[in-house]
């Protein structure tokens, strides 16, 4: 193609449309026009069909979409399903955010990429910039030299009744051999290219068994400085890491009563415990309002009079709370018997924690009060 | 040239026909109160918040453009003006509903269970409609002083109004964000007064600008077919509302899907109450028919750039969303008692309150020049050939229309 091309140069954009719209009316072929910053407009002044980008972008979009969507229910509900809180494997609200993001990504990537292909752009291609202050401050209309209409006079007469500053004439195979070479571009890739060559090296020493080590080049978090808990370890005790805690070891909170479950020491401990709770205390009362409710009800009823809803159902029922031994016995014996159990009463020692079983205890001694006052 | 002035004149039919609905949608208002009450008010408390929105959008949408200085949007400022005269009207409605129809909210029963100290608090009735009184007040008063400040603008020319009206857009923005989901939260979710979703203020705004804007583009569109519009709003113009229409439904649906997703997440029974009965039975069809209207329609029509320079697509689109806000709207408040409404009633109370919206923004409209003709930004605003303002053009199109 040894077509010349006619170059005409502007001051400002408004030339430039108004000699763009000019010259398509008069029918000359429009190469192209280059311009510092997009100009409103010129597609239409230039003649040109809308872009078919927004396609592009719209099908990669569905494309993520459909893969993120495809992946996802791939992975959770057929290759490795995992129960999460019970709900179903196939799952599509907890998919939709993924999906959005793959959208996103598959169309912002797609429309660059199919943008560079049809503008033909690469990393490291030669600038062809028909004047270097096409990217400053100047605007430029390109039309192809045809020896009918378009000669080079009325192409250029068209440029100069719309203030053109300058007009030329220029072979394309010249122009382009003329332009600098971007060296500064190519070094950029070369030294991209070392780098990838560098991580690819640096893998391929690490090696692919991740049962062992291979070199270590950051050691530091590879070797744990503490013991693991289950590893062997021969110069300890039983060869193990992990050791039993010293004999008479009590976990904290877990002091150990020391009374059977029997008659006898229940009336020892009525003797010697005592409650660390004051009947004042609004905190402990609630919650023994609480823990009565949860435990003591069913069998003992709401008041404390032995009417619990089981009583109801062949379960014996047990004395009342308000008898006259229930109101002499001491807070210890309580205590004893909530944790031991007493006779057909079962021990709770195993549902009702220390602090509550003296809470409860509060509790049993206002609905004793209460049915004293009523009396 | 700055004498430009383009006036508005309401067409007689159209003024006929939306009388004549205010009139049945009154009527049906007065036979619900007396046979369903508790249909009537809570459809009286969904019109008029619907008209609030709409003010509200309006005025939202004035500040936006003053405060980001934008110009292109000049031209058309006085149709999302005269929307704000929406405002008073559609608030004396909730009002009306909060004070006369208490029974909408079930908190008012004493015997109702409400969890926390601070909700018990915050719903006992005189602050409630204390409450109410000062949202409405606000929105009212930093609205209007935006309108007032642009209409004496054109009386005078003075610049000093566009600086004054960029202040009073940040007070209204500021306002409008700290009180919005406070009333959302208090009109709308206290109907069900123990379920609490953080995303409900910001759900609800996202289809009170949807729907803002689709009122704004009919009108818009209505004046262009009319006349006095046909040389100011441009295809160019359409193309931006589209586009802004086109975002809010992606952000409605964005924000429906958030709470959804969340509520489906934690699967907190206290929770999810709230979807499971609205998929249920008829309510599992309205509950999809609703994501469709606002959200997966408007964006599919809308994509492609050409649909949002075309008038009929546009004028269609606009339909659906207004159809899908009230539908939203009934969806929130109206599942909670599990009755059979009286659709008549609430069909002739919605299109009662559009035709009464109507006649309400036809006269703001008639009240000022259409054209803001002193605001330093118009010439921005008006279609122009490179240097040649089109004030001329205008000015000659209006006479040829009246």
């Amino acid at each position: 193609m040894n077509q010349s091309l006619l170059v005409g140069t502007f001051a400002n954009e408004h030339d430039l449309l108004h000699a763009t719209k000019a010259a398509r009316q008069r029918g000359f072929p429009i190469v192209d026009a280059y311009t510092p910053y997009p100009v409103h407009g010129l597609d239409e002044a230039m003649g040109l069909k809308p872009s078919r980008l927004g396609a592009v972008c719209l099908l990669c979009g569905l494309f993520g979409v459909v893969t993120a969507m495809a992946f996802q229910y791939w992975t959770m509900a057929i290759d490795w399903p995992i129960n999460v809180g019970g709900r179903p494997f196939n799952s599509w609200p907890a998919f939709v955010p993924v999906a959005f993001e793959v959208l996103v990504l598959f169309a912002g990537f797609g429309v660059v990429f199919a943008f560079f292909g049809v503008s033909r752009l690469f990393p490291g291609k030669t600038a062809e910039v028909i004047g270097p202050r096409v990217s400053n401050d100047q605007f430029v209309l390109v039309i192809e030299a045809k020896d009918n209409a378009a000669d080079g006079d009325s192409v250029f007469d068209l440029f100069r009744e719309h203030h053109a500053l300058a007009t030329e004439e220029c072979v394309p195979s010249e122009a382009s051999s003329g332009a600098a070479p971007s060296f500064s571009l190519r070094k950029w890739n070369i030294a991209l290219i070392v780098l990838f060559a560098l991580i690819g090296v640096m893998n391929w020493i690490m090696g692919s068994d991740t049962q062992q080590h291979n070199v270590e080049f950051l050691p530091e978090m590879v070797h744990a400085v503490p013991y693991e808990s289950f590893a062997k370890q021969d110069d300890l005790p039983r060869k193990m890491a992990m050791q039993p805690p010293p004999e008479g070891t009590i976990a904290r909170g877990q002091l150990p009563l020391h009374y059977q479950a029997n008659p006898k020491d229940a009336e020892k401990a009525g003797k010697e415990l005592v409650s660390p709770l004051k009947a004042s205390d609004e905190t402990a009362r609630k919650r023994g309002a609480v823990v009565y409710a949860n435990y003591c009800l069913m069998c003992h009823g709401g008041a404390g009079e032995g009417d619990g809803p089981v009583s109801k159902r062949g379960v014996p029922a047990p004395p009342s709370l308000h008898a006259e031994k229930a109101l002499k016995i001491k807070d210890g014996q309580i205590f004893h018997i909530i944790t031991y159990g007493q006779a057909n009463m079962a021990a709770y020692a195993a549902q009702v924690p220390r602090g509550d079983r003296w809470a409860v205890i509060l509790h049993v001694r206002e609905l004793q009060k209460a049915k004293g006052a009523g009396k | 040239m700055n004498d430009v002035e383009l006036r508005f004149e309401r067409p007689a039919g159209p003024g006929r026909a939306a009388t004549l609905l205010a009139v049945i949608g009154a009527l049906g208002f007065g036979l619900g109160a007396i046979f369903t009450p508790d249909v009537a008010g809570l459809q009286l408390l969904l019109v008029g918040f619907l008209g609030v929105g709409f003010g509200l959008a309006g005025a939202l949408f004035v500040a936006l453009q003053y405060v980001t200085g934008a110009g292109w949007s000049v031209g058309l400022r006085r149709v999302p003006e005269a929307m704000i005269a929406l405002l008073p009207v559609g608030g004396v409605m909730v009002l009306l509903a909060l004070v006369a129809f208490p029974s909408i909210y079930p908190w008012t029963d004493p015997e109702v269970h409400l969890h926390g100290d601070l909700k018990h608090a915050w719903l006992q009735r005189p602050f409630f409609l204390a409450r109410a009184v000062v949202y409405l007040l606000i929105w009212t008063a930093s609205a209007y002083a935006l309108v007032r400040t642009s209409r004496r603008q054109d009386a005078d020319g003075a610049i000093s109004h566009t600086f004054a009206n960029r202040r009073w857009s940040a007070l209204f923005l500021v306002l409008f964000g700290g009180t919005f989901w406070l009333a959302s939260y208090d009109w709308l979710m206290s109907r069900e007064p123990n379920w609490v979703s953080t995303m409900y203020g910001l759900y609800n705004f996202g289809g009170l600008f949807t729907s803002g804007l689709a009122v704004y583009l009919l009108l818009v569109l209505w004046l262009r077919q009319l006349g006095p519009f046909r040389a100011v709003a441009t295809d160019k113009h359409l193309h931006d509302l589209g586009k802004l229409l086109f975002a809010m439904c992606i952000f409605w649906l964005y924000l429906w899907y958030c709470q959804y997703m969340l509520v489906w997440f934690v699967n907190n029974p206290e929770e999810t109450v709230h979807y499971i009965r609205r998929q249920e039975g008829i309510w599992a069809s309205l509950f999809s028919i609703n994501v469709a209207l606002n959200g997966v329609i408007p964006f599919l029509v809308l994509l492609p750039k050409a649909m949002k320079q075309n008038t009929k697509v546009l004028v269609n689109v606009c339909v659906v969303v207004l159809v899908g806000r009230c539908l939203d709207l009934y969806l929130m408040t109206f599942p909670e008692d599990n009755r059979v409404p009286a659709l008549a009633v609430m069909a002739a109370m919605t299109l009662g309150a559009l035709g009464l919206y109507f006649l309400v923004v036809c006269r703001a409209l008639g009240k000022a020049s259409l054209l803001p003709r002193h605001d330093p930004f118009l010439m921005e605003s008006l279609p122009h050939e490179h240097g040649n303002h089109g004030l001329s053009s205008i000015s000659t199109n209006s006479s040829e229309g009246t």
